[in-house]
């Protein structure tokens, strides 16, 4: 996918242990970062996000299903990401079905906390219309249109900016319907429900390659790691997941000592993010 | 109608303890920090290379372990071996009859925990399929999977740098409990699982959900860390076992 | 049953992958062992024997080998001798299925091509297929190198490879007679071939 001449290899690998990366960041500088929002207007909210040379699209789309039997008093939220062909010619037809596969489950990971909904960024029983019968589905769909490396970071901020811009619409149930018939509901076009984001915690991935660890790695970088750890944090400082990728087997004390530089990180990168989402929820 | 209700209600009543107090027996007598017992055998499938069978409680997972051999979907050449994992669940293996799919997340995940323990540069050019079937759901599966597998492979006889043994936690409140089973699984506030290796004393594979502090991250880890350890002790005797070593 | 499997092998302990074996100071890593820093660890399940240096050489370091009861089956390797039965013959090259490698049958087949130029030594630009090869016959064959995905490249350029056993047309075996003729048992009919001699 990434050719790389052995000198190149060194290159790179040479400027990581030295602090200089191959386009003169440092090792725990992220790219430049812009974010759009309502980029989609048939979706209740959707952002685009680029980090660099790498461009996703985040759409979260609302719509009105039956609650599970087991959450009767739950909303449910699904995550899925596509890669586009349009971003690396490998990622036609099925070529993209494992590494779709394996961000789904780390976001879904990060986002939808534990199992009994503790930790979970979005509050499912507030999605909840009528007790057991409607709730609100909703489904986040992200889009590769790029990818130069950290596509997990990217879509994660392009989740969070849809979020933000996402506004369920409110709903009037008519109370005169029998208890065993599904209840009327009224779907209203003006009034909305706007998603408070101020807890959705943002991934940092952090690449090792030889020794040290880099954020925000291109995709050059990120052919010569050896492993790499993603870690959600949120506003508060608390781990919301972690997920290990790549290969090689890594130290405990590594590990922890990534999970600490993830944390300093992302304090950094989430007021990055929430002034961008301040100024174009102000734009609007 | 009644029954569920009463049944609820005591789950409730669990859950409340689960999550406050520091010792409770949990609904199969253990403690807190226990694991179930383990009971590992290899050997049970003669036609693949490989295999091996565990049974923790009420989970079991049956691995066998197919190669070296030529890969049957051979598109790229490569100078190292590949390592194909694939797990899939029986249709009887949960409460409710499921559909008897591949699981594609699993396969993913068991596939990272072993690719850092096996020596791929010992069989250029071939395969090693690795297939993991649960007979059996009742919480934990992907560890056991995980280690059941890296059983498999050692009996195989593949070159690897050590075995893999895993574990995962879930958290209740500020309570961690080990090898949870899917009743506590259901109700977890936060999980934790890791693949290890215990002698190279390395860790392949980490994943957390849920709300984790760092010291508890720290208190978790370092739990799984152990009780992989012992798991691999156990894991090491099964090999040693004579009875297995005679019946080549 | 359990003493007999721990006899025959000079009474080594079992050891399981990743266990340490000794330090590398002091002892070579062989087959079944790697050497990782300063330790020595088993890489599969089996006996652990000692091999003492061989004598006159500068390292004195003997190698712990780790001898596997079930060492996965032979993958081949380029330069180990292996016994294929041939598939297909074309005009440029014949394919055969690799079933031993070193005298040890492997689970599933793995793939060989033999190429025109590697049949023989002398005269490579004028070997004709169908004289050499016909599909159905056993021959010994050596690895030249792991080939591309879809097969290993074998060559038969040596006196000892070649076929070693056929059928001839009317049923019969086939029974060398010279370097490139056998004779069939049944008919007398004699076949070309590139003929092994086995010793």
């Amino acid at each position: 996918m990434v050719g790389l001449s052995e000198g190149e290899k060194h290159f790179i690998r040479g400027g990581i242990a030295q602090d200089l990366r191959a386009d003169g960041r440092r090792r725990l500088q992220f790219r430049s970062v812009s974010v759009e929002t309502g980029v989609i207007p048939q979706a209740n909210g959707s952002a685009r996000v680029r980090l660099g040379a790498t461009e996703v699209i985040a759409s979260v789309k609302a719509e009105l299903g039956k609650p599970s039997i087991l959450h009767p008093d739950k909303g449910k939220v699904s995550i899925f990401v596509d890669c586009s062909p349009t971003a690396a010619p490998m990622f036609e037809g099925r070529g993209s079905e494992e590494l779709s596969t394996e961000l789904s489950v780390a976001l879904q990971r990060c986002l939808l906390g534990g199992k009994s909904g503790a930790g979970a960024v979005i509050d499912l029983s507030s999605l909840i219309v009528v007790d057991g019968k409607v709730c609100w589905d909703l489904y986040i769909d992200g889009l590769v249109i790029s990818s130069d490396g950290n596509l997990l970071d990217a879509l994660a901020s392009a989740i969070k900016v849809a979020l933000s811009d996402t506004g369920i619409p409110k709903v009037n149930v008519s109370l005169s319907a029998a208890t065993d018939e599904e209840p009327e509901v009224d779907v209203s076009d003006e009034e909305f429900v706007q998603f408070d984001t101020s807890s959705v915690p943002v991934i940092v991935t952090l690449t090792k390659v030889g020794k040290d660890y880099i954020v925000d790695a291109t995709s050059e970088e990120e052919s010569q790691m050896s492993s790499a750890v993603s870690v959600s944090v949120n506003r508060h400082g608390k781990i919301c997941g972690l997920t290990k990728r790549g290969g090689a087997g890594l130290d405990p004390s590594v590990i922890f000592d990534m999970i600490s530089v993830a944390k300093h990180v992302s304090q950094q990168f989430l007021s990055l993010l929430d002034s961008e989402i301040a100024s174009a929820e102000a734009a609007e | 109608m009644s029954h569920a209700r009463s049944a609820r209600g005591e789950r409730e009543e669990l859950r409340r303890h689960l999550a406050v107090d520091s010792d409770w027996p949990r609904a199969d007598g253990r403690s807190f920090h226990d694991c179930r017992p383990a009971f590992m055998q290899t050997g049970p499938t003669t036609a693949a290379s490989g295999s091996a069978y565990a049974e923790f409680g009420k989970t079991k997972v049956i691995v066998s372990v197919f190669g070296p051999r030529e890969s049957k979907k051979a598109m790229m050449y490569s100078d190292t071996g590949r390592l194909n994992c694939n797990v899939s669940y029986t249709t009887f293996a949960t409460a409710i009859r499921g559909q008897g799919v591949d699981n594609k997340e699993y396969s993913a995940m068991l596939h990272k925990a072993l690719e850092g323990a096996v020596m791929l540069h010992t069989f250029p050019k071939t395969t090693v399929d690795v297939f993991a079937l649960v007979l059996e759901s009742g919480g934990s599966d992907l560890p056991i999977i995980i280690s059941c597998a890296s059983l498999a492979l050692a009996d195989a006889g593949i070159m690897m740098y050590d075995l893999v043994t895993s574990v995962s936690v879930s958290c209740f409140g500020k309570n961690i409990i080990i090898d949870p089973t899917s009743d506590e699984e259901a109700w977890q506030d936060g999980s934790l699982m890791v693949a290890y290796m215990p002698s190279r004393k390395e860790i392949t594979q980490l994943t957390l959900t849920g709300e984790w502090s760092d010291g508890k991250i720290t208190n978790a880890v370092e739990l799984c860390m152990d009780a992989c350890s012992k798991l691999c002790d156990i894991l090491r005797e099964r090999l040693k076992d004579p009875s297995s070593l005679a019946s080549e | 049953m359990a003493a007999t499997a721990m006899e025959h092998d000079g009474g080594g302990d079992v050891v399981t992958p990743g266990e340490f074996l000794g330090n590398s100071l002091s002892l070579l890593a062989g087959r079944g062992a790697y050497a990782d820093g300063r330790s020595v660890r088993a890489s599969v399940t089996g006996h652990r024997r000692l091999v003492p240096p061989p004598p006159g050489s500068s390292d004195q370091r003997s190698t712990v080998e780790v001898v596997g009861h079930k060492a996965h089956g032979a993958v081949p390797q380029p330069g180990s001798v292996v016994i294929a039965r041939v598939t297909k013959v074309m005009a440029r090259m014949a394919s055969a299925d690799i079933m031993c490698v070193d005298s040890k049958a492997v689970k599933e087949k793995f793939t060989g091509m033999i190429r025109q130029q590697d049949v023989r030594a002398t005269e490579i630009d004028k070997v004709d297929m169908y004289q050499s090869y016909r599909p159905g016959d056993i021959i010994r064959a050596l690895v030249l190198s792991l080939g591309d995905a879809r097969a290993y490249y074998l060559s038969t350029a040596k006196n000892e490879l070649g076929v070693v056993s056929a059928r001839s047309i009317a049923g019969g075996t086939l029974v060398p007679i010279s370097w490139t003729e056998m004779q069939c048992e049944l008919t007398g009919q004699i076949e070309q071939r590139k003929v092994a001699k086995v010793e």
